[in-house]
């Protein structure tokens, strides 16, 4: 039968180790085993070159022999510190690596969510265009720094992602009904003007006509990653560019059918049902680069002078907002 | 073999050593690696495959360098001293912070140039580096032999404990029962630890007798510090279950083992692990004993 160890646990294993601990300092005077190793393959089990033949039978005598234990010690004592450095280098970046990464990882996760919670304006397929290198439009100024997203709790985020996909749906009629427009104008701009017109342009609004019917409701694509990250609270216009004018265009993030527009950079539009009907409101003393919608009565523009309006009252008037520091997300 | 791919391999191998910066005759150089292959290869003849693997993972540098001192060339003679000086004496610090080492690596050199009183031929300490480890690991080594050596002789001219007058009469446990179960269970300890696998004993001695850290353990024994720690926890209850096994044999009851721990616990004074692992060594059959 086999017998329960008297001594159990930690304590049990704890007074071996403190027993064999205690021993003298000085190496043993006993006799060695007989037929000790030489230096030659002292050091060569050292340098770790000894084969595994050789490193067995060495193995065996030095778990016999006192003298070859000590030498073999004070042999690996006296290791040069440029020896080890190496290991410890290696030990060092076998942490650095998994640390980094989780650095990363922590730094994408508080970054991610907060994009993800909220539900981002979905720009219209035409707004996704870049300027074709054959435009006469100069390149789009950069948009406007994003906002500092509020941290939401679960109830508000899951009110808010059932409301972005309703309002989905509603984007993509109207994407589809915008995007028709743009090509019907588009059309009829290379017809009307001499200046060139980029045929990728063209052929991207087709195809996102014809990609908005076959699948109405489905959910935006994720194109634009590194655009997302820019996207926050508000919904930022790029300027796209036709043959002779600028569109900025931005959708509110609320109301899916409230849309402001500026047409060549000086005049403010405004639609509340999906871009069917625009009603011009007034404008900022000075060319507008961009803007963001907040919803039908409030949105900020951004002049080229670096300036930046905003308007409560649907556009009325435009009073200039004072720059605060840029939040770290 | 034939004698065109010998001399071919030989050419190159002196090529690699780059044994011509000492003016090392070819004819030296081959008989150092001949020296080498005899040493490494006591039995017979190894196939040419082997013996080429084997030459190639020499140190060939360093066995060129070795070989032009152990001839007498002085610029090689200049460059060991230049260069495996401050290991020696970095070496000999360590083995003895108080500096009682260095006169022992100053008399190495003496063996390594091997001086001759009577004028005869050289017989240079040099002759039995064979290339296996670098030139500075097997210095270290000598100096590490010569270093034991000396402090074992000098341990054995020590008294002995019970002629110390300080610790006569004095015994560290007061308790005579405790002292007895203190000698039984040091009997049982060692008979565990004579029973443990080679490379587990090797473990503990290093670690335990040694008191090498887990790292320093690690890299003599190719295995990584947390590896040690593990192995050494699983060594220790295996011994413990092997020394709980032997005290139940001899008839002491829970109670007594118990006490036994006890008494180990609160004073160990002639448990000396160094002693357990001579006696323990002692216990192994000679016959296995080998050496390479």
């Amino acid at each position: 039968m086999k017998r329960e160890p008297v001594t159990l646990g930690r304590e049990a294993d704890n007074w071996l180790h403190r027993l064999l601990r205690q021993r003298s300092a000085k190496p043993g005077a006993a006799a060695p085993a007989g037929n000790c190793l030489d230096a030659d393959v002292l050091a060569a089990w050292a340098d770790g070159t000894l084969s595994a033949k050789e490193l067995a039978i060495a193995e065996t005598h030095v778990a016999n022999c006192p003298r070859c234990l000590t030498i073999l010690a004070a042999i690996e004592r006296t290791v040069p510190p440029a020896s080890v450095q190496p290991q410890k280098q290696h030990l060092l970046i076998r942490w650095l690596v998994p640390l980094t990464v989780a650095a990363t990882a922590v730094a994408i996760w508080v970054a991610i969510p907060e994009q993800q919670v909220i539900p981002v304006a979905r720009e219209t397929a035409a707004t996704r265009e870049t300027p074709s290198t054959s435009s006469p439009i100069p390149a789009p100024s950069p948009a406007p720094p994003p906002v500092a997203a509020p941290r939401l709790d679960a109830k508000q985020v899951e009110g808010r992602q059932e409301k972005a996909q309703s309002q989905r749906a509603a984007n993509a009629r109207a994407d589809e009904e915008a995007a028709t427009d743009r090509l019907a104008r588009l059309e009829s701009a290379l017809a009307d003007s001499a200046a060139p017109v980029s045929e990728p342009l063209l052929e991207r609004d087709r195809a996102a006509v014809g990609n908005s019917a076959a699948t109405p409701a489905a959910p935006p694509a994720p194109q634009a990653s590194a655009g997302a990250l820019s996207e926050t609270i508000g919904a930022t216009a790029q300027r796209r560019a036709f043959s002779k004018e600028s569109v900025f265009e931005a959708v509110s993030p609320t109301e899916p059918l409230v849309r402001w527009r500026v047409l060549s950079g000086t005049e403010i539009e405004r639609s509340t049902d999906g871009g069917k009907s625009w009603a011009r409101t007034s404008k900022p003393p000075a060319p507008i680069s961009g803007i963001r919608v907040v919803d039908a009565l409030s949105a900020t523009v951004t002049t080229s002078d670096g300036r930046s309006f905003s308007t409560a009252d649907g556009g009325a008037t435009w009073t200039p907002v004072q720059e605060k520091p840029a939040a770290p997300f | 073999m034939s004698a065109s791919p010998i001399q071919a391999l030989l050419e190159r191998l002196y090529r690699e050593a780059k044994a011509d910066r000492w003016r090392l005759p070819q004819v030296a150089f081959a008989n150092a690696l001949e020296s080498s292959c005899r040493k490494a290869y006591p039995d017979g003849d190894p196939s040419s495959r082997d013996l080429s693997r084997y030459l190639s993972s020499l140190h060939l540098e360093d066995l060129a360098l070795a070989c032009a001192c152990a001839e007498g060339h002085a610029a090689a003679w200049d460059h060991f001293i230049l260069e495996m000086r401050p290991v020696l004496y970095r070496s000999a610090d360590t083995l003895d912070p108080s500096g009682g080492a260095r006169d022992l690596a100053d008399s190495l050199y003496g063996d390594l140039y091997g001086v001759d009183e009577r004028g005869a031929a050289r017989q240079s300490l040099l002759r039995y580096f064979h290339g296996r480890s670098s030139l500075a690991t097997w210095l270290r080594a000598v100096l590490a032999q010569r270093y034991v050596d000396r402090v074992r002789s000098a341990r054995r001219l020590d008294p002995l404990p019970d002629e110390l007058p300080e610790a006569a009469g004095a015994s560290p446990i007061s308790d005579s029962e405790c002292a007895h179960l203190v000698d039984v269970l040091r009997g049982a300890l060692g008979g565990a630890v004579a029973r443990l696998a080679p490379r587990d004993r090797l473990r503990l001695g290093c670690y335990y007798a040694e008191q090498l850290t887990l790292a320093q353990t690690g890299r003599l024994l190719k295995e990584h510090e947390a590896t040690v720690s593990r192995q050494l926890a699983r060594t220790r209850k295996v011994i413990r279950a092997d020394v709980e096994r032997a005290l139940h044999e001899q008839g002491l009851t829970d109670a007594r083992i118990a006490r036994c721990f006890e008494c180990a616990n609160e004073d160990a004074g002639p448990m000396d692990l160094a002693e357990i692992f001579v006696e323990s060594a002692a216990r192994k059959n000679s016959s296995q004993d080998r050496s390479i």
